[in-house]
């Protein structure tokens, strides 16, 4: 068999797609396009991209539906600092700075001696004098309450890169096996009550058939859970509570990591730092340890 | 048995605005970190995640499939796949893995799915460009075939007997499959 170069494989392609060939030409050339890989290649290439461009074509106005969609959620994503930032300082943010300020003023009036006898004169200057220390001092806050969001929104956005709630146990059978099912299936709320209701039920029992992991992973996927849904606090105090419930080295670790994680999320960034050093220093935290070490880089920085 | 996440998909098929937020809030996230970490801004991962997502589409709707993992872990696979490429294309340089890559994947399938999404996008791209190096008219009748019409209703409209078109068919699509060959990144693809 004499092999095709691909101009030659092309001339006959364009009659073989054409419905111009007898059935044995047809044959013929599709035994010579199979005997080489490029030219194999090639009849793929056509077959494959008649086929895709007919998707393409074909739903042209549901993709374009939506990737006018995408780009209106765009905002929502790329420019959420300035979201994060509106929604952060709304009203209670400055009506504390209006009441430190105002608080400033007022200590400054009780300690500045005033003359005994004043004219209407001297009182009107005087509060003008007051407004203009109300501007002069509301600049430095301004500035500070800028530094202030800065940081804010650097922590909100180091805590969502990395903030991944963990995965359950490789066994997961056994009194929290329920919870463990919501817990992957990401139902938080019911992981939660998962975990209450198989709490209460080892006491109804009389006894506390909990074992030490279990009791551990009680509290500590409750914590994670709360901590996804957004109960930060509550989150914390189980963490800490599965630090020491802890039955291995390893499993202080995770717990150390996420409870770290909790403190970043309320700002509590020196406790989140200290946390984290205590985490380094454990012999068997595993990856943890890195994660730890690469968290606490940026958060020194 | 069906993920939960198959919802997803649904809203991805039915550009259900809601859904697609929810999905975004739960992977742009670790997108973004991966792509302002290897070369990339905001906006690359913003672009990334619609290509990401155009190609989970098409996927779907040429051989539709099951999901066996949480739809963000194959959306981030998707991705990471297609910026790994681009920057190859670029710069031909490495990539760092961040450390938030904590998504486990069941089986394989999940992978060669998301594999396969990533290089359906970049024979995507590929045919694309050249498409548009094409004349005019040789576009205009592989379009009007390919969004649907029949032959022998593409050469009433072009005012072209059907034979004609049907051999100009075939001459433009070796046209096209010449230009695709003779771009660097064909021997990269698998068709």
């Amino acid at each position: 068999m004499v092999k095709m170069n691909t101009e030659e494989w092309f001339d006959k392609a364009i009659a073989y797609f054409n419905g111009m060939m007898t059935t044995e030409q047809a044959q013929l050339f599709e035994k010579e396009t199979a005997a080489s890989e490029e030219l194999s290649k090639l009849m793929q290439t056509w077959k494959t991209t008649d086929e895709e461009a007919a998707l393409y074509e074909k739903n042209r106005q549901e993709t374009e539906a939506f990737i006018y969609t995408h780009q209106k959620l765009k905002s929502d994503f790329v420019n959420d600092d300035v979201k994060v930032k509106k929604l952060k300082y709304s009203p209670w943010r400055w009506v504390a700075i209006a009441a430190a300020v105002t608080g400033i003023i007022m200590l400054m009036k009780i300690f500045t001696p005033s003359p005994d006898k004043s004219s209407f004169a001297d009182e009107h200057k005087k509060k003008l004098d007051t407004t203009h220390k109300i501007v002069a001092v509301d600049s430095p806050v301004a500035t500070i309450d800028t530094q202030l969001k800065k940081r804010d929104i650097q922590l909100r956005t180091l805590y969502a890169q990395v903030f991944r709630p963990d995965e359950v146990p490789e066994d997961p059978n056994g009194p929290l096996d329920n919870a463990f099912f919501y817990y992957a299936s990401k139902q938080y709320k019911k992981a939660i009550t998962a975990i209450d209701s198989a709490g209460s039920k080892t006491l109804t029992r009389g006894s506390d058939s909990f074992t030490p992991i279990t009791k551990f992973y009680a509290a500590y996927y409750k914590a994670l859970s709360l901590l996804t849904l957004g109960n930060d606090s509550g989150a914390v105090k189980l963490l800490a509570q599965s630090v020491s419930l802890a039955p291995s080295a390893f499993l202080k670790a995770k717990a150390q990591w996420y409870l770290a994680l909790a403190y970043l999320k309320q700002e509590n960034v020196q406790t989140a730092i200290e946390t984290l050093g205590i985490l380094i220093k454990n012999p068997y935290a595993g990856g943890y340890k890195q994660k730890a070490e690469k968290l606490l880089s940026e958060l020194n920085k | 048995m069906e993920h939960p996440d198959s919802k997803y998909i649904n809203a991805l098929l039915t550009n259900d605005e809601i859904l697609l937020k929810e999905i975004y809030q739960k992977c742009f996230g670790k997108i973004r970190y991966f792509v302002v970490n290897n070369q990339g801004t905001d906006d690359d991962a913003w672009d990334l995640l619609q290509e990401a997502m155009l190609s989970i589409f098409y996927r779907i709707k040429r051989q539709p499939f099951m999901l066996t993992c949480p739809f963000d872990a194959f959306i981030y696979i998707v991705c990471r796949n297609l910026w790994i490429k681009e920057l190859r294309k670029k710069h031909n340089r490495g990539v760092t893995t961040g450390m938030d890559e904590g998504y486990s994947f069941k089986g394989e399938d999940d992978l060669a799915r998301a594999e396969e999404c990533a290089m359906q996008q970049d024979r995507r791209k590929l045919f694309v460009e050249k498409l548009n190096e094409l004349e005019e008219g040789c576009r205009k009748l592989l379009q009007q075939n390919w969004s649907g019409l029949k032959l022998d209703e593409v050469a009433a409209m072009l005012k072209i007997s059907y034979a004609y078109a049907r051999k100009r068919k075939s001459e433009c699509m070796a046209k096209l499959v010449m230009l695709m060959k003779k771009s660097p990144q064909y021997e990269q693809l698998k068709w």
